[in-house]
């Protein structure tokens, strides 16, 4: 009988790969270095199969975890710890990367998966580098691999196995928990794959025109994913915690906002390196720093040294691991970078201070002073009490935040709006001022109309709406010429396919500039919501009426009711003048004994009513009930913004083959 | 290349910082209290009714205030250290029974034993609050002049006592 | 941008006239509470990491509330419900760091930041610019005849 419950079981067999995975990850890691000293240059090709067998052994690992899950195995510990036979099947799969031991988990797998797909692009393609990249790799996923076995092992089994599990964290029991952790992981992990090649550059001495194709795609792709999750993360906050914003400037939203910011300035920067060949050795130092600020997010996050609203299981020893981790692949990244990356020196020179490629250093230089901000105001309260023995202790909260980078952003803004207008090598002023004066005309009127309508408000408002529409109106004009030139050499065309084959015909181009309406579209979200926010915290009786900033919300009373997973009180608003209910909850969760609080939102375009159910009052026996009303103008755009911005990562990375060819990189690559 | 060595040194002291930083407890808060006379307190006492104490009833001894709370599960856990010092004598000990019901408060304490000479009640958290407790169970030593001389957040350990808490109140005790 | 603020405008209407068919009066929001939500935005509230008071359901939080309710009502300004609060909790309650003591590098450090990385870019171009710089390599028609027709060949 004892055997039955404690006996051989699937997960064994995962447990088992993933000591295999370590094994073949130190052989993939180790095969470069083991051919140099064998002076046997073939052994290497052996990493491309091990590339293909990381993948394949760390699926079946994470296979049998997630069969684990849905079995309902609670005799694995991280099973019994995160699920529970009342979880929706959905969440069961999901419960894979709710805590801890899966996450890193997630990150190793999304990594095996990576490598994979690097292998099979470069194995026609850089048949020579290949096997360093995938070296490089391997040696991260043995890092990740000797945590996972040693310190937090997701496949550790539990005995006596208990009747039932103690429950998936219930604020992640939410469908934004599902999506959000897998994207950002696959924008951190997408940073070692440029960081894999800024390695290989270094080392084997790659020339810059062949990395830098598959580094700048390889930024693209992770900077997408990056984006994606952060977004996800904004929209899983403002649906799932209930007061009524998205982005809190919280430790764990700050770790994953740094490479982000980082990863922006690097996708900017490797434009100049392959149009006019200088930043070489400032890119590769991006890469690194991308790449080491996604480990940092990391390490903050699962660590447990700053304080955070996700309380993530505190665990000093893990904390080490992944802080040693960390600085040896700074210490050896950065040290090779310092012996190496003099080869990597740029060979141009610059024709003007106002030209296209000084902007991007401005670029450059905003970026990495966001960023640097943005780890200063993470840092400083960890600093200021590691300094003072623990004697001053300060908060860095949103405030700070939103006073420090709000000016960046804006600055941000007008580089966007002013730099795609500046051609390369040379300005002339003359036309420049011509091509602005629409542009700058348009924002001079937003912003007034914006003065005018709203007064009084923050000063940021009519700022920002001046410069998105100097944004917008550069990115429009700028289109317009480009049609109207297609137009008079292809005098045939129809308007529709003179619109689409400017588009298509400079994909890289016109990738980016949407890239860019996607942010002044999410910039006029943040502005929206930011400034004109609305709210009240009332305290009604069913049947009586509340308005906020124009919306009149009728309370009906409550209505409780039973899930599978937990128990809701439910309020019944309708919004009189839309005349639709909003259905805000307050749940528990019976197994953890954990409320958590569901907020009804009725969206449009325009705005959000944002209603939250707050605590029962009684009164004179009557059930008054605390309720907060938001309203949030165009909080939507924020996530119709990430859209746009996805649609032009698309239309970028789809450049086609004939476009390819013909970029200066590549016919300067081949011309050697 | 050597421009380049500014932000990895930055990188190198944030290691370093990390590394310190693994050691220290995010969720400890100095106390600005320390050093400043303990707030006024005019509380009702738990084992009689209708009799209060305030700080004036110490003044010219060595108090140590201790925050504990019947549904605070690190109270227990420094429960039998309580009882320990209890029976040393070398100071008097004073309970805030912070946020708590009488019944649950007095059953404990008999149940358990009960190491203060006598506990105060703070049903509403209010004087808790004034004191800058927030979390229990918290550890004020008051000096003779009624000015809190040091805070321990969280449970006290045998090593605390025997290590800071004890030499502490001897000096003090010793000192005008 | 401005069209929404043109749809506000019209919303706001809307509903007024809603209103009126009604004949309803709507709940009003007690001025006090919203005076001490105000003040509770700014105050970080100890036990729960890094929330502010107003957004907490933690114990503490709602006592602080409470705190910051009855001395309004004593007729107490705003900085002198934040300092009873610091005094007691120290400047780690304040969501936003002060700008002096312990705080002041925070506030120094993002200025000073930007304005040795734009130094540090200036001298950047203005050594790149000083530099000749070396015409790009033009390749003849020929060259890119070739290389078309050897990637052809390899792609093949």
């Amino acid at each position: 009988m004892l055997l039955s419950g404690f006996g051989f079981h699937l997960v064994e067999f995962g447990h088992l790969a993933a000591y295999l995975a370590l094994v073949v990850a130190l052989i993939q890691g180790l095969s470069p270095l083991a051919a140099r000293l064998l002076h046997r240059p073939e052994l290497t090709r052996i990493n491309f199969h091990a590339s293909i067998a990381m993948f394949v052994l760390t699926t079946i690992g994470a296979a049998t975890l997630i069969h684990a899950f849905v079995t309902g195995n609670y005799s694995v510990q991280y099973v019994a710890s995160n699920s529970n036979s009342h979880l929706p099947i959905f969440y069961k799969v999901a419960a894979l990367w709710g805590s801890h031991e899966g996450s890193l988990y997630l990150w190793v797998w999304v990594l095996t998966l990576f490598t994979m797909v690097v292998a099979f692009h470069g194995r026609r393609r850089y048949p020579d580098r290949l096997p360093m990249v995938l070296a490089v790799q391997g040696l991260l996923m043995v890092g990740f691999f000797g945590l996972i076995l040693f310190l937090s092992n997701p496949f550790l089994r539990l005995f006596p196995v208990p009747a039932d599990g103690r429950d998936l964290n219930p604020l992640l029991q939410d469908p934004g928990m599902v999506f959000h952790p897998p994207m950002l992981y696959l924008g951190y992990v997408g940073f070692s794959v440029p960081f894999a090649f800024a390695m290989t550059a270094l080392i084997t001495r790659w020339k810059s025109e062949f990395w830098i194709v598959h580094i700048r795609r390889w930024a693209l792709i992770a900077w997408g994913f990056l984006t994606t999750g952060i977004l996800l993360g904004g929209w899983w906050a403002y649906y799932e915690l209930g007061w009524g914003g998205y982005w809190a400037w919280d430790p764990v939203e700050n770790a994953s906002f740094m490479p982000w910011l980082v990863g922006t300035a690097l996708v900017h920067s490797i434009t100049v390196q392959e149009r006019r060949r200088m930043l070489h050795a400032w890119n590769l130092f991006l890469v690194i720093t991308a790449f080491s600020l996604s480990l940092l997010g990391t390490f903050l996050v699962r660590s447990g040294v700053l304080s955070s609203v996700h309380a993530f299981a505190v665990d000093p020893g893990r904390g080490a691991y992944i802080l040693a981790f960390m600085v040896t692949v700074l210490t050896v990244s950065f040290g090779i970078f310092l012996a190496r990356g003099g080869f990597q020196e740029s060979e141009e020179g610059m024709s003007s201070v106002l030209s296209r490629e000084s902007l991007f250093v401005w670029n450059n230089v905003i970026f990495t002073v966001a960023a640097a901000c943005v780890l200063l105001g993470t840092l400083y309260p960890l600093a200021l009490d590691a300094l003072s023995g623990g004697q001053d202790k300060i908060t860095v909260g949103a405030p700070y935040f939103n006073a420090v980078m709000v000016p960046i952003f804006l600055m941000v803004l007008l580089l966007m709006a002013v730099a795609p207008m500046v051609p390369w090598r040379k300005a002339n002023t003359e036309r420049l001022r011509r091509r602005l004066l629409v542009p700058v005309s348009l924002a001079v009127v937003a912003g007034s109309i914006m003065l005018i309508a709203a007064w009084p408000m923050h000063w940021t408002a009519p700022v920002a709406s001046a410069l998105i529409a100097f944004v917008t109106g550069t990115i429009a004009m700028d289109y317009a010429r480009a049609v109207r030139q297609r137009r008079q050499q292809h005098a045939t065309e129809t308007l529709w396919r003179a619109l689409w084959r400017t588009l298509s015909f400079n994909r890289r181009h016109w990738g980016g500039m949407v890239v860019h309406l996607g942010i002044a579209i999410i910039a006029i979200g943040l502005t929206g919501s930011g400034v004109f926010r609305q709210e009240k915290a009332v305290v009604m009786v069913p049947g009586e009426i509340v308005e906020v900033g124009g919306e009149r919300l009728r309370f009906d009373g409550v209505r409780s009711f039973v899930r599978d997973n937990y128990q809701a009180i439910q309020g019944q608003f309708t919004l009189l003048n839309k005349n639709v209910l909003v259905l805000p909850e307050r749940r528990r969760y019976p197994v953890q004994d954990m409320p958590t609080t569901e907020s009804g939102i009725h969206s449009t375009l325009w705005r959000d009513v944002y209603v939250v159910l707050a605590e029962p009052a009684a009164g004179n026996g009557v059930m008054k009930w605390g309720v907060h009303v938001y309203v949030n103008p165009l909080v939507q755009w924020i996530w119709g913004g990430g859209m746009v911005i996805l649609l032009g990562l698309f239309l970028t990375l789809s450049m086609r083959r004939r476009e390819r060819a013909t970029s200066p990189a590549a016919v300067i690559a081949e011309a050697r | 290349m050597k421009k380049f060595l500014i932000p990895i040194g930055v990188f190198v002291l944030l290691g370093i910082l990390l590394a310190y930083g693994l050691k220290l407890d995010p969720r400890k808060i100095p106390s600005p209290l320390v050093g400043k006379p303990l707030p006024e307190y005019h509380l009702p006492i738990l084992e009689s009714t209708g009799k209060k104490l305030s700080n004036s009833d110490f003044r010219g001894q060595v108090v140590l205030y201790n925050v504990w709370a019947s549904w605070c599960g690190a109270c227990k856990q420094e429960h039998p250290v309580l009882m320990q010092m209890a029976a040393e004598k070398r100071v008097p000990i004073v309970g805030l029974n912070y946020k708590d019901t009488h019944e649950a408060a007095r059953q404990t304490l008999q149940a358990a034993g009960n190491p203060y000479n006598v506990s105060i009640v703070d049903a509403d958290g209010r004087v808790g609050l004034d004191w800058g407790v927030y979390g229990v169970p918290e550890t004020f030593v008051v000096d003779k002049q009624g000015v809190i001389r040091h805070k321990h957040i969280g449970p006290i350990s045998m090593e605390d006592w025997q290590g800071t808490l004890r030499p502490m109140i001897e000096k003090l005790s010793a000192g005008g | 941008m401005k069209y929404c603020m043109w749809a506000l405008v019209l919303m706001s209407m809307a509903p007024n006239l809603l209103a009126a068919q009604n004949g309803l009066d709507s709940v009003q929001e007690d001025p006090l509470d919203r005076q001490v939500l105000e003040i509770a935005k700014d105050l970080r509230c100890a036990v729960c990491q890094n929330q502010p008071v107003a957004e907490s359901n933690a114990d503490l939080a709602k006592d602080m509330r409470k705190v910051i309710r009855e001395q309004l009502q004593a007729g107490k300004t705003r900085e002198q419900i934040v300092d009873y609060f610091v005094a007691r909790y120290g400047d780690y309650v304040l969501m936003k760091p002060p700008a002096d003591r312990a705080g002041l590098p925070l506030w120094l450090a993002p200025p000073l930041v930007l304005a040795v990385l734009a130094v540090g870019g200036w001298l950047f171009m203005r050594r790149r610019t000083r530099q000749t710089a070396t015409p790009a390599p033009v390749l003849s028609e020929e060259d890119r005849a070739r290389v078309r027709a050897a990637r052809n060949q390899q792609e093949s």
